[in-house]
C-alpha cells in the first residue's frame, strides 16, 4: 500500500514539476487536487511550483523594456540585406551578360542574315513583275502552271486600290497582264478587279 | 508602442516567419512585439540583471533572427527556435567569462542575499522575489536556463530538453535541484514560499 502511494506520489511529482497548471490536461487537472488532499509533501512542492511560477512570470507592468533604437536598428538592417540581395541578383545578371551575350549576339545575327537571305532570294526567284507591289506578286505567284496568254483588264477607277505601280502602268490602256487569269484572283478581290479575257 | 497591421494579429508564429523569409518587414514587427519583452526577460535573468547586455543581446537576436530567417524550416515551433538560439547566446557568454557571469550585488551567503530584518519585510512580496532573483544568479548557466525556461517562459520539460538539447531525465533533476537550492537559499520567506 505505501509502495503504491509513493508510485502515486512520484508520478504527482513529475506531474506538478514538468508542466505549469495551464498546460494540465481534465483528466490531471481532477486527479492532482485528490492527491494534494491526501499528501502533505506533494502538496508543499505544488506551493513551492505555483510561487515561482508567480515570481518568475513577466508582470504587465514591469520597466525593463526593450530599447526603441533595436526595433529602429533591425528594421535598416532588414532593408540593406533586401537592398543587398537586389544588388547580387542585379551583379549575377550583369556578369551573364557579360559572358554569354557575345555568343547569343552572334547567334542571333547569323539567324538573322539566313532569314533576310531566304526573304530576297524568295523574292528575286518569284515570277511578278518588277512593277507589282506586294499583293498583286502573291497572286501571280500562285498562278502556277501559268495559263497561256490571257489579257486581264481592270477598272481604271478601281486600279488604284491593288497599288501604285499598276495605276502607272495601266492609267491610259487599261491592264493588260499575260499572266493573271480569273482563277488566280481571291473571291474577296473580284470586287475590285474585274477580269476579261480577249 | 508597436502599430502593427491587425491581419498580422492572426497569423502564427510561424506563418510570420515564413513571410519574414521573404522580406516582410510587418512579420518582423509582429514577431518582435509578440517576443521583445520575453527575451529581454530571459536575457536580464540569465545575465544576472544586467539590462545593458540584455538590451545588447535583444539587438543581437533581433539580427540574427533576420539575418538566418532562412535557416527556420518550419517544422517545429518558433518559439522554441528562438529560446534555442537565446540560451546559445548565453552559454556563448558565460563561456566567454568564465563558468560565470560576473555578479557585482550578489552575495552567495543566504542572509546577505536576503537582507531581512524584519517580520514585515520577510513577508513582503517584492522582497521575495528580490531574493529569489539574487539567488538564481549565483546559479550555473545550465541550471538557470532550465529554471527560466520552465518558470518564466512556461515550457514543459520536453520543450526544455528540445531547445537545450539534452536528455528529459537531466531537465527534471536540473529543475528539481534548483527549486532546492532556492526554497534553501530563500529559507526566511517560509510565509510565501513553503518549503
Amino acid at each position: 500500500m505505501a509502495q503504491r502511494s509513493s508510485t502515486i506520489c512520484s508520478r504527482m511529482r513529475n506531474l506538478i514539476l514538468e508542466k505549469s497548471p495551464k498546460a494540465f490536461t481534465e483528466d490531471e487537472k481532477k486527479r492532482l487536487p485528490k492527491h494534494l488532499k491526501k499528501c502533505e509533501s506533494c502538496r508543499a512542492l505544488q506551493e513551492e511550483v505555483t510561487g515561482l511560477d508567480q515570481a518568475f512570470s513577466i508582470p504587465a507592468d514591469s520597466p525593463l523594456k526593450p530599447r526603441p533604437d533595436i526595433r529602429k536598428n533591425s528594421h535598416a538592417y532588414l532593408k540593406s540585406l533586401r537592398r543587398s540581395s537586389r544588388a547580387t541578383v542585379n551583379k549575377r545578371f550583369q556578369d551573364f551578360l557579360r559572358i554569354k551575350v557575345p555568343a547569343y549576339q552572334a547567334a542571333f545575327g547569323l539567324i538573322m542574315l539566313a532569314i533576310t537571305f531566304t526573304v530576297i532570294h524568295g523574292r528575286r526567284t518569284s515570277d511578278a513583275p518588277p512593277s507589282m507591289n506586294r499583293k498583286a506578286s502573291y497572286w501571280i505567284s500562285r498562278s502556277a502552271p501559268l495559263p497561256d496568254h490571257r489579257l486581264v483588264i481592270l477598272d481604271s477607277v478601281q486600279t488604284f486600290k491593288i497599288g501604285r505601280n499598276m495605276l502607272e502602268d495601266s492609267a491610259l490602256f487599261g491592264i493588260v497582264f499575260p499572266s493573271v487569269t480569273e482563277n488566280d484572283m481571291d473571291s474577296s478581290t473580284m470586287d475590285t478587279v474585274r477580269t476579261d479575257s480577249l | 508602442m508597436i502599430h502593427v497591421h491587425r491581419k498580422y494579429r492572426r497569423y502564427s508564429d510561424e506563418a510570420l516567419m515564413e513571410r519574414l523569409q521573404g522580406g516582410d518587414a510587418s512579420s518582423f514587427d509582429e514577431l518582435y512585439r509578440r517576443y521583445s519583452r520575453r527575451l529581454l526577460h530571459y536575457f536580464y535573468r540569465m545575465l544576472n540583471g544586467n539590462e545593458d547586455k540584455a538590451q545588447d543581446f535583444l539587438q543581437d537576436i533581433c539580427l540574427t533572427l533576420i539575418e538566418k530567417a532562412n535557416m527556420y524550416n518550419g517544422k517545429g515551433k518558433f518559439s522554441s527556435w528562438v529560446f534555442t538560439i537565446a540560451s546559445n547566446m548565453c552559454k556563448n557568454e558565460y563561456r566567454r567569462n568564465g563558468k560565470r557571469v560576473p555578479i557585482d550585488c550578489v552575495n552567495l551567503d543566504a542572509h546577505a542575499i536576503c537582507p531581512v530584518k524584519t517580520i514585515e519585510e520577510a513577508v513582503d512580496q517584492s522582497s521575495f522575489q528580490d531574493c529569489l532573483h539574487k539567488a538564481l544568479y549565483t546559479l550555473d548557466c545550465n541550471k538557470k536556463n532550465v529554471f527560466l525556461l520552465r518558470f518564466q517562459e512556461q515550457y514543459t520539460i520536453k520543450e526544455i530538453g528540445q531547445i537545450l538539447g539534452c536528455a528529459e531525465g537531466t531537465v527534471k533533476s536540473r529543475l528539481f535541484y534548483t527549486i532546492r537550492y532556492l526554497s534553501k537559499k530563500c529559507h526566511h520567506f517560509k510565509k510565501t514560499f513553503e518549503v
